[in-house]
C-alpha cells in the first residue's frame, strides 16, 4: 500500500482478504505440435490474459497466481515464479522434440508440496494440452501428483489436441473424461482454451445450482460444443 | 478483448429502435455486455449467450419491461433486441462516477462512513420496492451492485434475474457466500426470505470487509472448494460474532477486518448483525428487513463525530461515558457533543447539524427535516436547535418555566430543560455531564 493510499484511507482496515489461486499451463511443445498447432495455442493462451484479468479484478476473494510448463524432450518451467495475472506477460512455446509429459507432472508435484505452496487456498487450477502419446513414465508422475493433497484436490482440465493425442491418459490425469476436451481443429482449440481458462473464477466464485448434486466447481454446460465449433476445419 | 457482435452493427429492437453497437464492455457468465447507442443516447445492451437465452427469460424480461423499475437506482431492462439466433435486452448505462461493491473490497473506492451509511440506506431503500412489488432479486452479490463513493447513491444491475416471489423457476440459486444456507443445502429456492439474507451479507462485507460466517472454521479449511464451502455457508453456518458460539469466532492474523471494524461501530447497529446471522440464520421467515436496516443507517449517520486531533470519522456509543471514546486512528480522547435524546436515539449536535424528522414522525427518509443546530450569537458555548416546521414546539425550561418555539426561533441546548414536538419530547443530554 503506497504512502498517497494511507493518507486517503477514512476508515480501518485493509482489503478484503483472499486467497491464491494457482493456475498452471502445461503445454505439449513436441515436434509434432510444430507449426499450425503450436501457434495456435500461443494466440489462444495469450488471448485469455485480457478476459482472465479482468474476471479477476472483478473477483476480490482469490489471487490469480499463473504458471507454465513446458514438456517436449523433458520438461522446464516457462514460468516458474507464481505471477500474478495482473503482471503476467506471456512468453510464447516453441515446438521440438518429444513427449515427456511424466516429467512436467513431476514437476508439477514438486511445487504442489507444502511448502513451497501455502497450507490454506483455493483449489489449484491444472490445464494440460497435449497432442500424442507420452514418451517417458507419466502413470508414476501422475500418481505421484495424486499422493498430494492439492494434487487431488486441484481442478485439473485436459485439452485433447488432434486426433493422435492419447485421451486414456488425459483421462487418467483428470480422473473425468468429461474434462478431456476435443480440439480437432484451430477454431475449437481456441475456444477450449478460452474456457479452460474461465475455469479460475469458476472455481473461486462457484455460481452454484445445489441440485446439481456435484463438488465439481464447474459449469459443465459453457463447454464449448460442436454447435459452437465449425467442426469442417479438421487437422 | 472483443464481443461476438460487431461494433458499427445496426439492429432493431422489439419496440423498433435502432440501435448502433458502439463499444464491448465485457462478458459474463450468461453473456456480453456492450454500450450502444440510439438518437445520440447512449445505453447498455445485455447480449445472451445462445444456450443462455432462454424462453422463459424472454418471458421474463417482457414482464419486467412492462412493470417497469421500482425506481431510478435500478438499471432497468426498457427493450428487447432479437437476431432470431439470440436476444438481448437494453437497460441504461450506468455512469463511470460508480464504482463497484469490488471497489470498496480491494480499497479502490474509499468512501467515507457517512456515505457508506447513504449507500447502505439507498441499497436497502431499493430493494425494498422491489420487494413490495412482489419481486424478488435472487443473486445479491457483489458484482450487480454500484455506488457512488461520494454521496451514497446506488445503482442496481443485472435485474434479469428478478423474477415473482415463490415463482417455482430454477435457472438461477445465486453466488456462493451470499445464498442463504437453505439454498446451498438445497432446502429451498430463491425467494424475497433468501433475498434479505443476501443483502445483510452484502452489508455486512460494505460495512466490515469480510463474510459474517469465515471465522475460526475458515482458517482451519485449508482448500477453500465447493465441499468447504457447502459447509462454511451450508450445512453449518456461525456467525463469527455469535454471543453464545464462540466455535467460530473471527481470529487476529486472519480476520483482521472484522475485528477492528466490530469495535469501530456502535452496539445497536452490530446487535442488528448478530440477529440477522444467529436468529436469522434458523427462522427464515424472521429475517432483519429493509426498514430495520434503514432505521439504523439513520441512527448511524448522527452517531458520528469526528476526531479533532486525526479529522477521522467515530461513532459515538450511547452504552459508554463520553470520556471512554478514544478514536480507532490515533487512540486520541473523542470530543463528545451534547446530544439531543428522544427515546432511545441520541443525536449529536453541533453547529449546522440538521435533526432528522424520522425522530419525530418516524418517517424514513434520508433528507426530510425538522430543524438545524446554530451557535448562540451572544454565547458561542451554547447551542439552540432552530424550528425548521410549522408546528410550534414547547420548550421547558428546567425551572418548570414553558415557552413556545415557534418556526424560525431556536431552543437553546441546556441540562434538564425539553422540547415537545407535537408528538415526541426530547431533553438534553449535556456533553460529559454523564
Amino acid at each position: 500500500m503506497g504512502v498517497d493510499m494511507i493518507e486517503m484511507l477514512k476508515r480501518p482496515g485493509g482489503q478484503l482478504a483472499s486467497r491464491p489461486l494457482h493456475f498452471f499451463w502445461l503445454v505439449d511443445c513436441s515436434g509434432s505440435m510444430e507449426g499450425e498447432k503450436m501457434e495456435s495455442v500461443n494466440y489462444a493462451i495469450k488471448q485469455t490474459i485480457p478476459d482472465m484479468r479482468a474476471a479477476a479484478a472483478d473477483n476480490p476473494n482469490a489471487q490469480l497466481l499463473i504458471r507454465t510448463i513446458a514438456f517436449s524432450t523433458g520438461a522446464k518451467w516457462v514460468q516458474e515464479e507464481p505471477t500474478p495475472i495482473e503482471e503476467f506477460s506471456f512468453k510464447p512455446f516453441k515446438a521440438h522434440g518429444l513427449t515427456d509429459i511424466g516429467e512436467a507432472f513431476g514437476m508439477l508435484a514438486e511445487q504442489l508440496r507444502i511448502p513451497p505452496m501455502s497450507d490454506r487456498a483455493l483449489p489449484p487450477v491444472i490445464v494440460v494440452l497435449s497432442d500424442g502419446r507420452p514418451t517417458d513414465d507419466y502413470r508414476a508422475a501422475i500418481q505421484k501428483l495424486m499422493a498430494l493433497p492439492w494434487g487431488k484436490k486441484a481442478v485439473k482440465i485436459a485439452i485433447s489436441i488432434g486426433t493422435d493425442a492419447d485421451d486414456e491418459m488425459l483421462t487418467e490425469f483428470t480422473g473425468n473424461k468429461d474434462l478431456v476436451l476435443q480440439a480437432n481443429n484451430p477454431q475449437a482449440l481456441v475456444k477450449m482454451i478460452k474456457w479452460a481458462s474461465t475455469v479460475a473464477k469458476q472455481v473461486s466464485a462457484p455460481n452454484s445450482n445445489p441440485t446439481a448434486n456435484s463438488l465439481l466447481p464447474l459449469d459443465m454446460n459453457t463447454i464449448p460444443t460442436e454447435d459452437d465449433i465449425d467442426a469442417a476445419d479438421v487437422w | 478483448m472483443e464481443g461476438t457482435l460487431r461494433i458499427g452493427k445496426r439492429m432493431f429492437s422489439e419496440n423498433d429502435i435502432e440501435y448502433e453497437i458502439i463499444e464491448f464492455l465485457g462478458s459474463g457468465g450468461q453473456g456480453e455486455v456492450y454500450k450502444v447507442e440510439s438518437e445520440g443516447q447512449y445505453y447498455a445492451l445485455k447480449w445472451y449467450f445462445k444456450h443462455m437465452a432462454s424462453g422463459i427469460q424472454k418471458d421474463n424480461l417482457d414482464r419486467l419491461i412492462d412493470q417497469g423499475a421500482p425506481d431510478e437506482s435500478f438499471l432497468w431492462p426498457m427493450d428487447i433486441i432479437d437476431d432470431g439466433n439470440t436476444y438481448g435486452y437494453v437497460m441504461p448505462l450506468r455512469p463511470d462516477r460508480y464504482k463497484s461493491i469490488v471497489d470498496l473490497m480491494k480499497r479502490t473506492a474509499e468512501p467515507s462512513f457517512y456515505h457508506l451509511c447513504k449507500a447502505g440506506f439507498n441499497l436497502t431503500l431499493g430493494y425494498q420496492k422491489l420487494h413490495s412489488k412482489g419481486h424478488c432479486y435472487r443473486d445479491i452479490s457483489f458484482g450487480n451492485v454500484f455506488f457512488d463513493p461520494e454521496n451514497g447513491d446506488v445503482l442496481i444491475c443485472d435485474n434479469d434475474n428478478v423474477a415473482v416471489n415463490g415463482k417455482q423457476d430454477t435457472s438461477v440459486y445465486g453466488t456462493q457466500r451470499f445464498m442463504a444456507p437453505e439454498i446451498v443445502v438445497g432446502e429451498a429456492k430463491p425467494s424475497t426470505d433468501t433475498d434479505l439474507y443476501s443483502m445483510a451479507v452484502l452489508l455486512f462485507y460494505m460495512f466490515m470487509l469480510h463474510h459474517p460466517l469465515e471465522g475460526k472454521r475458515e482458517a482451519s479449511i485449508k482448500c477453500m472448494d465447493v465441499s468447504a464451502m457447502n459447509l462454511l455457508y451450508g450445512s453449518n453456518p456461525v456467525f463469527i460474532f455469535d454471543p453464545e458460539d464462540t466455535s467460530n469466532e473471527a481470529l487476529p492474523g486472519y480476520h483482521d477486518n472484522a475485528l477492528a471494524y466490530w469495535n469501530v461501530y456502535p452496539k445497536f447497529f452490530k446487535d442488528l448483525f448478530v440477529e440477522a446471522f444467529t436468529k436469522g440464520i434458523k427462522e427464515r421467515e424472521n429475517r432483519i428487513v429493509e426498514r430495520q436496516w434503514q432505521a439504523a443507517f439513520l441512527r448511524l449517520m448522527d452517531s458520528i463525530v469526528i476526531c479533532k486531533k486525526c479529522g477521522v470519522e467515530n461513532f459515538y456509543e450511547q452504552e459508554k461515558k463520553d470520556e471512554e471514546h478514544k478514536c480507532w486512528c490515533c487512540k486520541a480522547d473523542l470530543l463528545i457533543p451534547d446530544r439531543l435524546r428522544i427515546g432511545k436515539h441520541h443525536i449529536l449536535l453541533e453547529e449546522h447539524k440538521k435533526i432528522r424528522r424520522y425522530y419525530v414522525t418516524g418517517e424514513y427518509d434520508l433528507d426530510s427535516y425538522l430543524g438545524h443546530v446554530e451557535v448562540n450569537p451572544n454565547n458561542p458555548s451554547l447551542l439552540g436547535i432552530c424550528n425548521d416546521t410549522d408546528t410550534i414546539w414547547q420548550y421547558k425550561k428546567a425551572d418548570g418555566v414553558k415557552s413556545q418555539v415557534p418556526k424560525g426561533k431556536k431552543a437553546p441546548v441546556v441540562g434538564e430543560s425539553e422540547i415537545d414536538f407535537g408528538s415526541v419530547k426530547g431533553d438534553f443530554i449535556i456533553a460529559g455531564s454523564r
